[in-house]
């Protein structure tokens, strides 16, 4: 790897393809460094290997993802997988890791972060236990391998992901035990709002639904699996019924019997790199939590560094690729001046449809919402951090002692300061926060970030390579 | 996977995707522990050890841990590969006669 | 905006900071105690927690060491919350001759100062830390050598001291401060105003900054410290371990670039992470942590123990250490300005000395007379 590009890239998802393919129409030179096996992100990473290899797919943003890959692969666009930016030197260079090379420090004139999303989760005793899995993670397991979580299943949790998991259980042949959703049935039905826009993602929603009910499996709103259970592995689980504040119903615990669970509550956005980097974020609820805040152009506070797709706010796949096209264009336009006359008008067709996204998005993220009272009623033994193995009771404690605060509870208990920096527990930690009397008048935090972003072999800091500093 | 579309009703073809991992899904075999197992090539290791039954892959104190979430965030799957301790079985493809070791004792 | 008063104010919520709170508070002064960011949110939550004998210069200093790692056993007795301490002891390892022959110097000298001290050969080396490198030609060994967690270590005392009466306030910032030719007269934040007869200004790096506005200057520059933390591993590493060549660094005060010496310090912490360290490198207020400083940090590290190549490297940071031009704190009362008392610049000694420091501070003001002279370490020696 050369140690200069103009435009680094990171993540080869649909927002990074979208921004690679408007840049290179505009001969800039872009390298793109994704951590995945293979470029496409987890939504390509949902197609089967075999429809892949022969690009069959149906209308939508995964097709138009397949026809940028093959674009970029045509047009020879520098695509390093398995590789992650997890550092920066503050002024513009990335550190790179890949495997089996030292660590690297690379310059651009440019940097898109389009490091997409992950799932986040409302913790019950046991959902560490082997046969518990995301609903993102089991989906990318049978979509992406044909390989079934297990021959029966529980899936439950918030948001449009559950769903598309059942479907898909269903399509390989699996059973599925229940499908549990948080929401109330009614709260679907404010995708009402964004018609007509939206009636083709409403038409789908309503067929998916028939496709279930057809297959036996009714959703059960308002419900949540509040523990699971097993010696060693998942055995069984218990579910429970919610009231209107979405707190566990005594009495309407049910024992349900199953080898596999999938479990979660939408989606977060991943602005870890961005915040190491010194770009600033906000939080905005409808956006997912806490989300990078750019520009009209996709530029962040820090001048040069732009973001596109998930980092900027939850909205699905669509969203990814407007956003990517127009920092794309923002970008080329930053280091070639003005654009032509054709490329400003798509801009402006570009901005207008983003605002429709950013309204769907909204949506999905009140759907996936879960309220006050979900995080009030986690069990005190239950594991908040996976890394650590921190309890709430001791972050409960850490707060009793008025460490309240995001940055002194972690202090105190060790919480998000294991292997994934806080990834999977930050933004559970700070609902719990929130939600607790002593400690929600300090508002949303976000864990401090620190290089590397992610972890790195030490031996990849042994021996520095040519071009490095 | 926000995107509910369906990949069953094909409309839309592509000649060359250049995905040449992808483009051939070659038996291959792993070891697991010292114990051949079949997988396929264009896989992901967490999807071979799955689908032969290793649901647990390592243990965080006493705690078996499997896999969760599936896409490079939560740690929990690592595994050692071809000697090399910590990687992510979630993250790392499927290369034939691969070697793993699995810390669970 | 309401006037709050008290008989010590003490601005910084680090070690030093609320050891001095928690000593004060045992003699039954009243405190408060201002940290603008979190308690530990410093230079005190971004360094290792390292209670070396062997590496203090022998005389006052070690003397002080000394006596600050008995209250660290006491402490762990007293206080409320766990500091995670551990006399574990600590090794020198000595890579080359040269290593050798400067360690066996300094060590007769600290036997001479009182310190528990030996020598051992490689193999006997070996056989306590078996995972240490077999190229290293032995190292220096004094039982007495611990570590603490130091944020647990603020936290506790913080939490000690408010059991005992004193009042904690995170989150508040000393925004201002003004004078009578009799004392300090006001401490203002953004909510309140603060009135006591004695500051305490134990705020690291950031006293100067804090000092400027009672006119002073007190010598205390930023000396970057980046540490590596490793995932947590099963035990790798008994003992506190420092190299040979890294006490050349600390004690190298021309403006280097940073750790040219390649030395590094090592524990396992009871979670089972290893904290590498660290540079020692003058970069103004900035805390990042450098490609270079890691892998000066890695060499080092795997040229000590060989099997860290191998392990995940899960964050790094940066600390300020409070540096002074001599390698001493600044402590004790300063007669230009009555009223104030200062209790920094402890650069990479701060986590070893604060409880003495606490505690002689604590005497100051109780007592009068400190139970260790603190004339070396006066303000006016740099004036």
């Amino acid at each position: 790897m050369s140690t200069k590009a103009r435009v680094i890239i990171v993540g080869a998802g649909l927002a990074g393809m979208a921004a690679a393919r408007s840049l290179t129409e505009h001969d800039v030179k872009v390298r793109i460094i994704d951590e995945n096996p293979h470029p496409g992100g987890q939504l390509l990473r949902t197609i089967p290997a075999a429809s892949r290899s022969t690009g069959l797919t149906r209308e939508g943003p995964k097709r138009r993802g397949l026809a940028l890959l093959s674009r970029l692969k045509s047009r020879r666009v520098e695509i390093h997988s398995q590789t992650q930016v997890v550092g920066s030197d503050g002024a513009g260079r990335v550190w790179v890791d890949s495997p089996r090379a030292p660590l690297q420090e690379l310059s651009a004139d440019r940097i898109l972060l389009a490091s997409g999303a992950r799932e986040t989760f409302l913790p019950f005793p046991g959902w560490t236990l082997p046969g518990v899995l995301s609903t993102g993670g089991a989906q990318l397991l049978i979509k992406g391998s044909g390989v079934l979580p297990a021959p029966e299943m529980v899936i439950a949790g918030s948001g449009p992901l559950p769903l598309a998991l059942a479907r898909e259980v269903l399509k390989y042949k699996g059973r599925i035990t229940a499908l549990l959703d948080e929401s109330r049935l009614v709260d679907s039905l404010e995708l009402l709002k964004l018609l007509p826009r939206q009636l083709p993602r409403l038409l789908q929603g309503i067929r998916l639904q028939g496709r279930l009910l057809r297959a036996g499996v009714l959703t059960r709103h308002q419900s949540r699996i509040i523990e699971a259970r097993g010696d060693e592995q998942l055995a069984e689980c218990t579910m429970a019924g919610l009231d209107s504040s979405g707190a566990p119903v005594p009495g309407s615990e049910r024992t349900l019997r199953t080898p596999g669970l999938a479990v979660g509550c939408g989606l977060v956005p991943n602005i870890e790199l961005g915040r190491e980097m010194g770009c600033r974020a906000g939080y905005n609820q409808n956006k997912g939590g806490w989300v990078l805040l750019v520009s009209e152009s996709q530029e962040t506070s820090i001048s040069g560094i732009y973001a596109a797709g998930e980092p900027t706010g939850i909205a699905g796949g669509n969203k990814a690729l407007l956003e990517g096209e127009i920092a794309g264009l923002a970008i080329a336009s930053s280091l070639k001046g003005r654009l032509s006359r054709k490329d400003r008008r798509r801009l402006a067709r570009l901005r207008k449809r983003l605002k429709q996204e950013l309204d769907f998005g909204a949506f999905l993220c009140r759907l996936a919402r879960i309220p006050a009272a979900g995080y009030a009623s986690i069990p005190k033994e239950t594991i908040i951090c996976r890394c650590e193995q921190i309890r709430l009771a001791e972050i409960l404690e850490s707060i009793h002692l008025g460490f309240s605060t995001m940055a002194s509870v972690k202090k105190a208990t060790r919480c998000g300061m294991g292997r994934c920096q806080g990834r999977t527990c930050a933004p559970i930690l700070q609902e719990i926060l929130m939600t607790h009397p002593d400690a929600a008048s300090n508002g949303p935090a976000p864990l401090s970030v620190r290089s590397p972003v992610k972890p790195v072999a030490l031996e990849s800091l042994l021996e520095p390579k040519e071009g490095v500093r | 996977m926000l995107d509910n579309d369906s990949d069953s009703d094909i409309k839309f073809h592509m000649s060359d995707l250049g995905v040449t991992t992808h483009s051939r899904q070659d038996k291959v075999t792993i070891y697991v522990n010292g114990l051949a197992v079949p997988a396929s090539s264009g896989g992901n290791v967490h999807a071979a050890l799955q689908a032969a039954g290793f649901q647990i892959l390592r243990r965080a104190g006493l705690e078996p841990r499997g896999i969760f979430c599936g896409m490079g965030v939560c740690y929990d799957c690592l595994i050692t590969v071809n000697g090399r301790p910590g990687q992510r079985a979630c993250m790392t493809p499927v290369h034939d006669q691969m070697e793993i070791q699995l810390d669970v004792d | 905006m309401a006037n709050k008063t008290s008989d010590v104010l003490i601005i910084g919520g680090g070690v030093i900071g609320t050891a001095t709170a928690y000593y004060l508070s045992r003699r039954k002064i009243r405190v408060v105690l201002l940290e603008k960011g979190e308690l530990a949110g410093g230079t005190s939550g971004a360094c290792d927690g390292l209670i070396f004998l062997q590496s203090k210069k022998s005389g006052l200093h070690l003397q002080m060491a000394l006596k600050s790692q008995q209250l660290y056993q006491e402490l762990a007795e007293q206080l409320p919350r766990s500091i995670h301490y551990q006399n574990k002891g600590g090794l020198v390892v000595m890579e080359t001759e040269q290593d050798f022959k400067a360690l066996q110097a300094s060590v007769h000298t600290q036997q001479a100062n009182g310190l528990e001290v030996d020598i051992l050969d490689s193999r006997d080396l070996l056989a306590m830390e078996p995972h240490l490198s077999p190229k290293l030609l032995g190292a220096s060994f004094s039982p007495l050598d611990s570590q603490v967690n130091p944020i647990a270590a603020a936290q506790a005392l913080a939490l000690g001291a408010q059991a005992l009466g004193a009042t904690i306030l995170a989150g508040t910032e000393a925004l201002d401060i003004t004078r009578t030719s009799q004392g300090i007269d006001t401490v203002r934040t953004r909510q309140d105003r603060f009135q006591a007869s004695i500051v305490v200004l134990a705020a690291g790096v950031q006293t100067p900054a804090i000092a400027r506005m009672l006119g002073l200057e007190p010598p205390i520059t930023p000396r970057r410290g980046q540490i590596l933390v490793t995932e947590s591993l099963p035990p790798l590493l008994g003992r506190c371990l420092l190299s040979a060549r890294y006490l050349h660094a600390k004690y190298q005060t021309e403006n280097g670039a940073g750790n040219q010496g390649g030395g590094v310090s090592m524990e396992q912490s009871e979670s089972g992470n290893l904290l590498l360290g660290s540079t020692r490198e003058f970069a103004g207020m900035n805390r990042r942590t450098t490609l270079s400083g890691l892998q000066t940090i890695a060499r080092a590290a795997a040229g000590i123990i060989p099997a860290l190549r191998d392990v995940q490297v899960i964050r790094s940071f940066a600390g300020l250490r409070p540096y002074t031009p001599d390698g001493f704190p600044i402590l004790g009362r300063v007669p230009e300005c009555p009223g104030l008392i200062l209790a920094a610049g402890h650069e990479g000694d701060g986590i070893a000395l604060a409880p003495i420091t606490g505690r002689l501070i604590a005497e100051l003001i109780a007592d009068g007379v400190p139970s260790i002279p603190l004339d070396a370490f006066s303000y006016e020696r740099f004036h």
